[in-house]
């Protein structure tokens, strides 16, 4: 398979799963949580697609609204993630000296932990809402763009086309805007899709150990713990959202792997992992 | 040898910056979460109602009164004494609680590591000498499917093999050494694919180098040319790559604890948000920086062990 077909397979996944959210409330054949108490468990049929979970609700179309919670506040947070990684890894990049150690400095506390550590300690104090888990994606989020941002922007700095723009732009901020950052544009697309596979599955992580979005939201992570409990009489209820799961957080880290390959940029798996 | 010793301090006095910064972050942690603690105390059998004065009391003693910065330095003075705190929930020392749950999970994340380092560390050298074979093939085409799964879901389809499938290991709880096998699987079988990867593409470029070229020239067989000159060369990037997930793996002991119901500090924390206990979360962000700061510190001393030209390095 070709590079372009692969490429072609991961973008076109991804948008079917983003239109399946968007228009969940139009494709989806009943409502997510209205509770049938007279129907549990039951298997697929016409009505059905995918059976009834354990208090009656329809599973096909909780599968098909599960990924818009999570899906939403993984891109919001990503965007967020950018923009703030992208601001202080310039700063910290360009001026260098004390504000480069400071920078670095506030960095590390946020590289020193495990994310999920991160995101537990803030949703457990902030109380789990869909703010308290945006802001945890944030917080684990930003360092690694931020890291990367740096170190792209000071292997700039001393190129001669930046002392040359420096004769007519003497503001530093507009020279970084306008001059440099489209050059890393490629590896800032990279880092985005990647930390927006991470969110995804650091989402259903927390749904999952009760620690993200809360029953009764139509949320992958939630459904599959859930789906546990009664999985031998209605295995659709887990098997569904896992392979949804899947097919989400598949296609974003695909896409940005392929990205990656078709424009040779700089990879830093080993250090965004955490 | 004084380099050595330099290099060992910047990495110390970084380690040191690094902590004090995680305990201004578990300490914020305290400080934006909702409700008095004063009343917490007080009020923590659910049934008394305290007065203004009883609070006031509490509220002084703790140093509530005073302004972020103070109340930061004395709860730091606090902690220095060894002093973490008492939980809200169980009114018992936090730090007990601590003692009997580390030893839980650091046993299962340094079990999880195992199985990764064992894992990756052959298979990446088997795939580096056959590269382009079919094995190679089907495993970097199954590299990014396993990334993309996440640890709770290989957790489930580990539990319905082995434990209710073929009965072999148990599920839950923590009964003897067997019960740490199938979630230390669980944390550490989704990247062990990806370590394998970069352990691979390291192998292939040292094999590409003057000095493995030179190894090979003087007669060493390929095998032996690969494991005694490009391994230790791969190795410094994959070491690296250990220690982030190492890190990775201490996080998510959380997640398998809760799966496997094993007593340690993931579970524990869990229920301390349940029960709104917020030092026991303070605790948990402390401990977990200092664990996370000793893996740092045996990477970088490992590094120094096998890469020579780091001890030279101003």
């Amino acid at each position: 398979m070709s590079r372009d077909s692969a490429l072609r397979i991961a973008a076109g996944m991804l948008i079917a799963v983003a239109a399946m959210s968007l228009l969940a409330p139009v494709i989806a054949p009943a409502s997510p949580i209205a509770v049938d108490m007279s129907l549990r468990n039951a298997p697929p049929s016409s009505a059905h697609w995918l059976g009834t979970d354990t208090l009656g609700r329809d599973v096909a179309s909780r599968v098909i609204y599960g990924g818009r919670g999570a899906l939403a506040i993984s891109f919001g947070a990503t965007l967020i993630s950018m923009v703030i990684g992208i601001a202080l890894g310039s700063l910290a990049g360009w001026f260098g000296k004390f504000t480069d150690t400071a920078i670095q400095v506030f960095m590390s506390i946020f590289q020193g932990l495990p994310g999920l550590t991160i995101s537990i300690a803030i949703v457990g104090v902030m109380g789990a809402s869909n703010l308290s888990i945006s802001v945890a994606m944030v917080a684990t989020g930003w360092s690694g763009i931020s890291r990367v941002v740096r170190s792209q922007i000071r292997n700039l700095r001393n190129e001669q086309f930046v002392e040359a723009a420096k004769v007519y732009l003497p503001a530093p901020g507009y020279l970084i805007v306008r001059h440099l950052l489209p050059l890393t544009m490629p590896t800032l697309v990279v880092l985005a899709t990647q930390r927006m596979g991470r969110m995804i599955l650091m989402i259903a992580s927390l749904s999952f150990i009760g620690v993200g979005l809360q029953p009764p939201t139509p949320d992958w992570g939630v459904m599959i713990q859930d789906g546990r409990q009664y999985f031998a009489q209605q295995p659709w209820a887990l098997l569904g959202p896992a392979v949804m799961l899947f097919i989400a957080s598949f296609s974003v880290a695909r896409l940005g792997e392929l990205l990656r390959d078709r424009w040779d940029t700089f990879s830093d798996d080993a250090m965004a992992v955490r | 040898m004084t380099n050595l010793l330099r290099v060992l301090a910047r990495h110390l006095i970084q380690g040191v910056l690094t902590l004090l910064g995680i305990t201004v972050l578990s300490f914020l942690l305290g400080h934006i979460a909702p409700g008095d603690p004063a009343y917490a105390i007080l009020g923590s059998d659910g049934v008394t109602v305290p007065t203004e004065e009883q609070v006031q009391v509490v509220r002084e003693s703790l140093g509530l009164d005073r302004s972020v910065v103070e109340q930061y330095f004395l709860w730091l003075g606090q902690l220095f004494r060894g002093n973490i705190g008492v939980s809200f929930m169980t009114n018992r020392l936090i730090e007990q609680e601590l003692l009997a749950r580390i030893p839980v999970t650091v046993q299962l994340s340094l079990l999880a590591i195992t199985f990764l380092v064992l894992t990756s560390l052959p298979l990446g050298l088997f795939l580096a000498l056959h590269k382009d074979s079919l094995l190679d093939h089907l495993f970097l085409g199954l590299t990014s499917l396993f990334s993309a799964v996440p640890g709770f879901l290989v957790a489930l389809v580990l539990i319905l093999i082995f434990a209710e499938g073929l009965r072999l290991l148990p599920t839950s709880g923590l009964n003897g050494p067997t019960s740490l096998i199938l979630p230390a699987l669980a944390i550490s079988l989704g990247s062990m694919t990806q370590i394998t990867r970069v352990l691979r593409a390291e192998l292939l470029a040292a094999f590409g180098t003057e000095y493995f070229q030179s190894a090979r020239a003087k007669g060493f067989p390929f095998r032996f040319a690969a494991v005694k000159h490009a391994l230790p060369n791969a190795m410094s990037s994959v070491l690296t790559l250990w220690g982030n997930y190492f890190i990775a793996i201490l996080g998510g002991s959380a997640v398998a604890e809760s799966i496997f119901a094993l007593p340690g500090l993931g579970q524990w924390v869990l229920k301390s948000i349940n029960s709104h206990d917020y030092p026991a979360i303070q605790a948990y962000v402390l401990v977990m920086g200092v664990l996370c700061l000793m893996i740092f510190l045996v990477v970088d001393l490992l590094q120094l062990a096998i890469q020579p030209r780091l001890r030279r390095a101003s």
